[in-house]
């Protein structure tokens, strides 16, 4: 069946993409895994020795701050959209600007906070990364909320109503605590979206080859050594380029694996 | 990841809430509750003035070579930042090119993938395989950049750009062009592999509405397998499928690293399939941190706010086609 067959292939090079970028990253990058990989600051250019750990503080940084402002502003305007809507124009161009700016190139936000932070304060920063990274997150944040706050049925807050809870009590209290698996899930996979963005940060937190000497400093973040690496021209470059790499893959990949396999249940299917 | 809401909704997607219907609690929690209304009201303020601010600021920051450049800017080609003469045209047909041949490739893969996975195989088998092509979107565009720029560049430039400029080129003007590895092709195909997982996931969902009922009266009358998919179930899923696809070109549309990384880089419009160039995005994020004047800024800002109107127009175009195409339940994206 010539149908089914082409079906059956597209399966496969989709696989086999999948397996040829995986294998490259494992057969490339395992040899630059090392304890120097995670304790050191970069080497000098081209010599071997070096590490990413400055990288890896700054992404922990910006991680940070990107979550103190996206998850809070998104898991509300997500309450908002599920509990406290109505049919009001304000509630339909509210969902009308989180389904825009969903789809908006991440660059977008750079450029904002260049703007707004960067130029002002004339310097680089982790603080504009991480801003710029958090309003990435929160229109991903919002939808997840909303999402995940819709799918708790109405019994729950009629029981909760019917046993005298004020409206705030019953949102905070009975329909935040049941969908928390889902609110947890989905503020981890935006952060890991959001940790993988680079373009952003090349406008606002620019990267570094040491640590942070403060929060109003260039700061580097793991995606932005990957950029830099790759495009270099030395080899233990692109062997720690590949580490790198393969480091972040894993722990997304991971982190994903587990918050499936710790939330079952959360999904509506349709038979 | 999209998945689907259990309640009904009305028709402009606002599910009318419960607790707005019913009137305010008395006494001592009423001030709680207002405390608690105005709380998330001012999030939801906050978020909207950021997201008007983000507008304004790019109509601000092009706003210079808006007026120095206008509409020449969009249709004209030179890229000069010595002579500060900008013309975007190759970036817009670039970031055009870039997608829709990343579209052609992906959409049709993807599709058929969807296929596979939720009418040909076995039930078993058929969540490990999504899962594995979902993996592909955990995948940064960095790393794709990366496993562009330094495994499929060289690949490419060593076999793959040779055979076509010896075989297709002498007859086929668009592949008489000499193999740099990166470029348009490379890119392409970077991009291709991005879109894949997003078009397998929205089009499953897409092909899983389709009620067995119908497939079963199918079955009944006579068809083979195939028959079933082709007859009933594509077009079932179409408008669906037609929204993936409008939502994966416009996330193609703003895809920068992996393009920045692989496209090469150029001014000049594309003439073979071999051309290095730029989209709106990638030239941005290449050339905003060596800006030598304000004019050069502002061009490169003029280029953001294009790419902002075109991302926000396939986007739009993609969220209204799947509401009003989705049927009694509500199909999210």
């Amino acid at each position: 069946m010539l149908g089914f067959g082409s079906t059956l292939a597209a399966t496969l090079l989709s696989l086999g993409a999948l397996f040829s970028i995986l294998s490259y990253l494992v057969i490339h990058g395992i040899g630059a895994i090392n304890w120097a990989f995670f304790v050191n600051e970069p080497a000098a250019v081209g010599e071997a020795g070096g590490g990413i750990a400055p990288s890896l503080l700054g992404t922990a940084i910006l991680v940070t701050i990107a979550s103190l402002v996206g998850v809070p502003l998104g898991a509300g305007v997500g309450i908002y959209l599920s509990e406290l809507a109505g049919d009001t124009r304000f509630a339909r161009f509210t969902r009308l600007a989180i389904n825009t700016f969903i789809g908006v190139p991440s660059i977008v936000a750079g450029i904002f906070v260049y703007f707004i932070l960067v130029k002002p304060t004339n310097t680089f920063s982790a603080v504009a990364g991480g801003l710029a990274l958090g309003i990435i997150m929160i229109p991903i944040m919002a939808r997840t909320a909303e999402d995940v706050l819709r799918l708790v049925p109405d019994t729950l807050r009629e029981a909760a109503l019917a046993l005298g809870a004020p409206r705030w009590r019953v949102t905070m209290g009975v329909v935040l605590p049941a969908a928390r698996a889902g609110v947890i899930t989905g503020s981890v996979l935006a952060v890991a979206r959001v940790a993988g963005e680079t373009a952003p940060l090349i406008l606002t937190a620019l990267g570094n080859e040491y640590y942070p000497s403060g929060l109003f400093y260039p700061v580097d973040e793991i995606t932005l050594r990957i950029l830099k690496y790759a495009r270099g021209p030395y080899d233990v470059w692109h062997e720690q380029a590949y580490g790198a790499a393969l480091l972040l893959v894993f722990g997304v990949a991971l982190g994903s694996l587990l918050l499936r396999v710790t939330t079952r249940g959360y999904d509506v299917r349709n038979d | 990841m999209p998945h689907r809401t259990s309640q009904t909704e009305t028709p402009n997607g606002a599910s009318v809430s419960l607790l707005r219907k019913l009137p305010t609690s008395r006494g001592r929690s009423d001030r709680a509750d207002q405390l608690f209304h105005t709380l998330i009201i001012a999030m939801v303020w906050i978020v909207l003035a950021t997201f008007a601010a983000v507008f304004l600021v790019l109509i601000e920051g092009a706003w210079p070579a808006v007026r120095r450049f206008g509409v020449s800017f969009i249709v004209g080609t030179g890229w000069d930042p010595v002579h500060l003469t900008f013309g975007a045209l190759p970036f817009i047909v670039g970031t055009i090119v870039v997608a829709l041949g990343a579209m052609i490739l992906a959409g049709g893969i993807g599709l058929l993938t969807a296929i596979c996975v939720t009418e040909l195989l076995p039930r078993w088998l058929q969540a490990p395989v999504a899962y594995l092509i979902e993996l592909l979107a955990f995948i940064p565009s960095v790393v794709y950049g990366l496993f562009g720029l330094l495994v499929l560049a060289p690949f490419l430039q060593a076999t793959v750009q040779p055979w076509l400029l010896e075989h297709l080129g002498p007859r086929f003007e668009i592949f008489n062009g000499p193999p740099y590895g990166v470029g348009y092709l490379c890119a392409i195909l970077i991009l291709a592999i991005m879109l894949v997982p997003l078009i397998v996931a929205l089009s499953r969902e897409a092909l899983l509405l389709v009620p067995i009922s119908q497939k079963s009266g199918a079955l009944a009358l006579g068809a083979t397998p195939w028959e079933i998919v082709w007859h009933i179930t594509l077009p079932y899923a179409r408008n669906g499928i037609l929204g993936a696809m409008t939502l994966a070109l416009g996330r193609a549309l703003g895809e920068t690293m992996a393009v920045a990384m692989t496209i090469g880089g150029g001014y000049r419009l594309p003439t073979t399939v071999m051309d290095q160039g730029y989209t709106l995005a990638s030239v941005i994020a290449n050339e905003f941190n060596e800006v030598s004047s304000d004019t050069y800024l502002s061009a490169l800002i003029y280029c953001g706010l294009i790419l902002f109107v075109l991302a926000v127009g396939v986007n739009s175009l993609a969220y209204f086609s799947l509401r009003r195409l989705a049927g009694a339940r509500g199909f999210r994206a």
